[in-house]
């Protein structure tokens, strides 16, 4: 007799399947690789993404001409190595600076969707299992924090901490640290996975699976780790890439609002928008490269339901 | 006096000193203009002013249109240039009598002068003026708290109660103001918009909504904040020296996009904008709207503070290698062009104004040496030393702050931005437990008198909160020297003097300075732009001289 086939070689056959989630996620990972080769790039182009170039000149069709002209207005697109994407305000090569703000964004958007998925994942478990006045505190801290418009409560704590940075005890985090932003974010979302998953673990609580677990004498914690979290994991992973695509975004959003890290995709936007007419190009070309990434993680993030979960359907935000 | 703030606010003080047409030859004020008499017009402001009531408003948005409406004793002539930094009589009849101890000023209210709303005049409404300033804790209160008897007004906290040092005689017309210490700078207070006369009855609370009478060529006829308020000309309005104005009514509207704007002062829409367009359209207009734009200088002073009392600006060599750095063209061009470099601390066109010709540093016009500051900081053992440099996020700052961070990591610091909103800067920046080591500085002064640019240097201004001297720059020889002259009433007899402190300071490098800011006029086809848009140094554009064609 064969023996069946588990949940998960099931989710990934379906996963397999679905072209179109998968050449979205080879599209974020060449985003993620492009981002990791970002400083190969600056030694291609010639210049880190800080150095300022306001009254250097570069030959631009047979003459040689102002990255940066008189009035301020810099160069567009060059299409090769040096300012490949044009110049922005400072004469800094918009190229490098876009890899750089790609590394930022993913490595921010990354880790703050791992920390709300640890946080969240412990929050919903301890509550769910727990229950009582653990439940009624964790379930009214998460509803102060839902309470919050996401983005107010990022402005609010990003603006606080832009000064004097964060200091927790022994440990100190520097204002500008990419670490602030992960945290705020992280933080922030922890309401959007927690709650489902702790509705999740209350209803797999009263399973046979669970009783008899209990029955052979399994404290909670063994519970919790080794009947219960395999059994959320796989809504884990459908939240996973949603979760990372509105990190993103609302690093993006803060980076906009001027508090967030530099460079950013969010900063660049911002910073290109004063000069929408004469140089559209400092507004494009990071505003296209936030849209590539966020579609291509909500389209895996998509399939990657589908494929664990076809009968649910998640969302992230409101 | 809380000079950051104004630096930050006071684009009030913005002022011209070269621009072009206009025909204004500053000795007659009616020949500030000779358009077409009457019509309306409509201005666009990107905010609502911070106050429609002189005791409060303090920024460039207020005061241009104010300066036309609350009449001060002593005003300064509506004329470009220096001759616009020239003071006249305004309410009084004559420039103040100065006792020989420089401590008392005497003048006498114009006979039958009338506020727009019909009241006559009284002595004793200069008196009310200065005590709602102080009542009102206005940011130009410090300006009067040099007289007798005003600490112990604000203290008291009595509206009605008497300012011991001033006494107001309605028969007479006399007005005696009796000062702590002698102030060579008094006259120029008296010239504020603060001291911009209102009746006796005005209450002691914020009128922008409900702007009281004054005296001048035009009054607020209604007021709608964040939306619009409209300026009518007063047809009995009559001070000599004063122009009466052209158009019948101005009214100014809350346009919140400076794109906007622009392309409605192109498309005639509106006739005037108060803020330069943005350097998006900038070449647009200068190409095809010339004939109807202009930029002009400021008495404005943009400097790098270098805060000498901590490392690693402490040390003389490295901050000179700052200056020998600075590159003030290439920051001119975050300015979209709109920056005049300069490498002093009092700026072209302000009495004591030290001539750029003997520039320690090099000619500000000309590159910044990168190699010889970098040798600079090496021969100074501060290579790799770390620096934070502060930045604003209010208009083109954050560039000029990157700016600032490349060029120190060039030269061979270790240098990082922070960036701090525009609304908390000034503050955190003059908070001594923030530690400030350099960072973007910018002067526009209160009034025409080095006295107020030189208090950033000044080391008896430092203070715990809110110093108006972040680099902390406390050298005995120039404290002293401020203390000497301000003393001194005639500002011609030792602008020399003040020129000499100047020069000082940057021979010291206590500061890296870089250029004063140029603004600009950009009116619509219908106004008489040849004619009628003179600039005056202190208060912009002189409403009195618009006209239509």
């Amino acid at each position: 007799m064969r023996a069946g086939t588990g949940p998960w070689r099931l989710a990934l056959r379906r996963l397999r399947r679905d072209r179109v989630s998968l050449v979205f996620g080879g599209l974020f990972v060449a985003l993620v690789v492009l981002a990791i080769a970002a400083p190969l790039w600056a030694s291609v182009a010639g210049r880190g993404w800080e150095e300022n170039n306001l009254t250097g000149k570069i030959e631009s069709g047979g003459e040689q001409v102002d990255v940066v002209t008189p009035e301020g207005i810099p160069i567009g697109p060059q299409w090769r190595g040096e300012y490949f994407l044009g110049a922005d305000a400072n004469g800094r090569d918009v190229a490098v600076q876009l890899l750089y703000a790609m590394r930022n964004s993913l490595l921010i958007g990354l880790a703050a969707a791992l920390l709300t998925t640890v946080l969240a994942t412990l929050t919903g478990l301890i509550a769910g299992w727990y229950r009582g006045w653990v439940d009624a505190l964790a379930r009214s801290s998460l509803d102060v924090l839902w309470a919050f418009p996401v983005i107010l409560l990022g402005v609010a704590l990003g603006t606080s901490l832009a000064i004097g940075g964060l200091q927790v005890g022994p440990v100190t985090i520097g204002p500008g640290s990419v670490l602030i932003p992960i945290l705020i974010i992280g933080v922030v979302f922890v309401p959007y996975m927690a709650r489902p998953l702790r509705g999740r673990v209350l209803a797999l609580r009263e399973q046979e699976f669970v009783e008899a677990a209990r029955a052979q004498g399994a404290g909670s914690w063994r519970i919790m780790s080794s009947e219960l979290l395999p059994n959320i994991a796989s809504t884990v992973i459908v939240f996973a890439p949603l979760m990372v695509a509105n990190a993103i975004m609302l690093e993006a959003a803060l980076s906009f609002l001027g508090v967030g890290v530099d460079p950013s995709l969010g900063s660049m936007i911002n910073e290109g928008i004063e000069r929408l007419i004469t140089a559209p190009h400092l507004t494009i070309v990071p505003g296209l490269m936030l849209v590539l990434t966020v579609l291509a993680l909500n389209v895996f993030g998509d399939g990657v339901r589908d494929a664990f979960d076809p009968r649910t359907e998640v969302r992230v935000g409101r | 006096m809380t000079g950051l703030r104004s630096s930050l606010t006071i684009a009030a003080l913005t002022g011209a000193l070269a621009a072009a047409g206009c025909g204004s030859s500053g000795d007659d004020a009616s020949s500030a203009s000779a358009g077409k008499d009457g019509g309306s017009i409509t201005v666009a402001a990107t905010s609502q002013p911070d106050a429609l009531d002189p005791a409060l408003a303090y920024t460039a948005q207020s005061w241009e249109p104010l300066w036309v409406v609350y009449t001060p004793p002593l005003t300064y002539a509506h004329a470009e240039g220096e001759e616009g930094t020239e003071l006249i009589p305004g309410v009084a009849e004559a420039l103040p009598e100065i006792s020989a101890d420089g401590k008392t000023y005497t003048f006498k209210v114009r006979k039958g002068l009338k506020y727009s709303d019909g009241t006559p005049v009284k002595a004793s409404d200069f008196e009310h003026t200065v005590k709602r300033v102080l009542n009102l804790e206005s940011g130009g209160s410090y300006l009067f708290l040099g007289i007798d008897g005003a600490e112990e007004y604000l203290s008291g906290g009595d509206p009605d109660a008497d300012v011991a040092g001033i006494d107001a005689n309605d028969k007479t017309g006399e007005v005696t103001i009796r000062l702590l210490a002698p102030d060579g700078t008094f006259s120029n207070v008296l010239a504020t918009s603060f001291a911009g006369f209102v009746p006796a009855k005005t209450p002691f609370e914020n009128q922008t909504q409900n702007p009281p009478p004054g005296v001048g060529p035009y009054e607020i006829t209604s007021s709608e904040p964040n939306r619009e308020y409209v300026l009518e000309r007063v047809k009995s309005f009559d001070i000599p020296g004063i122009p009466p104005g052209n158009v019948d009514t101005i009214t100014t509207k809350i346009v919140k996009s400076p794109s906007r704007q622009a392309q409605d002062v192109i498309g005639g829409q509106l006739d005037y904008m108060q803020d330069p367009p943005p350097t998006d359209l900038t070449a647009e207009i200068k190409a095809q709207h010339a004939d109807r734009y202009k930029e002009w200088p400021t008495l404005s002073t943009y400097y790098f503070f270098l805060n000498e009392s901590i490392p690693p600006f402490d040390e003389k060599e490295v901050r000179e290698a700052v200056n020998t750095a600075i590159d003030s063209n290439a920051i001119a061009r975050l300015f979209g062009g709109r920056l005049k470099p300069t490498c002093s601390l009092v700026p072209e066109g302000i009495p004591g104004h030290a001539d750029s010709a003997d520039c320690p540093y090099g000619d500000p016009n000309e590159p910044g040496d990168v190699e010889a500051a970098s040798k600079m900081i090496e021969d100074a053992g501060a290579a790799g030393e770390k620096v934070t440099v502060f930045a604003n996020n209010d208009s083109n700052r954050e560039e000029i702050g990157r700016y600032y961070t490349d060029l120190l990591n060039e030269i061979g610091l270790d240098a990082e931005l922070r960036v701090i909103d525009g609304a908390v800067y000034f503050q955190t920046i003059g908070n001594a437990k923030t530690k400030a080591q350099t960072g973007l500085a910018a002067w526009f002064p209160d009034f025409a008198h080095p006295a107020t640019f030189m208090q950033q240097i000044d080391g008896t201004t430092i203070q715990p909160t809110n110093n108006p001297n972040p680099g902390n720059v406390d050298d005995p020889e120039i404290n002293k020297g401020i203390a000497k002259l301000v003393e001194e009433p005639s500002l011609p007899a030792v602008a020399d003097q003040w020129a000499g402190l100047d020069e000082k300071a940057i021979e010291e490098s206590y500061i890296a300075p870089y250029g004063s800011e140029e603004l600009t006029t950009f009116m619509s086809d219908q106004m008489d732009f040849e004619s009628c848009s003179l600039v005056h140094p202190l208060y912009g554009n002189d409403y009195t001289s618009f006209c239509l064609k």
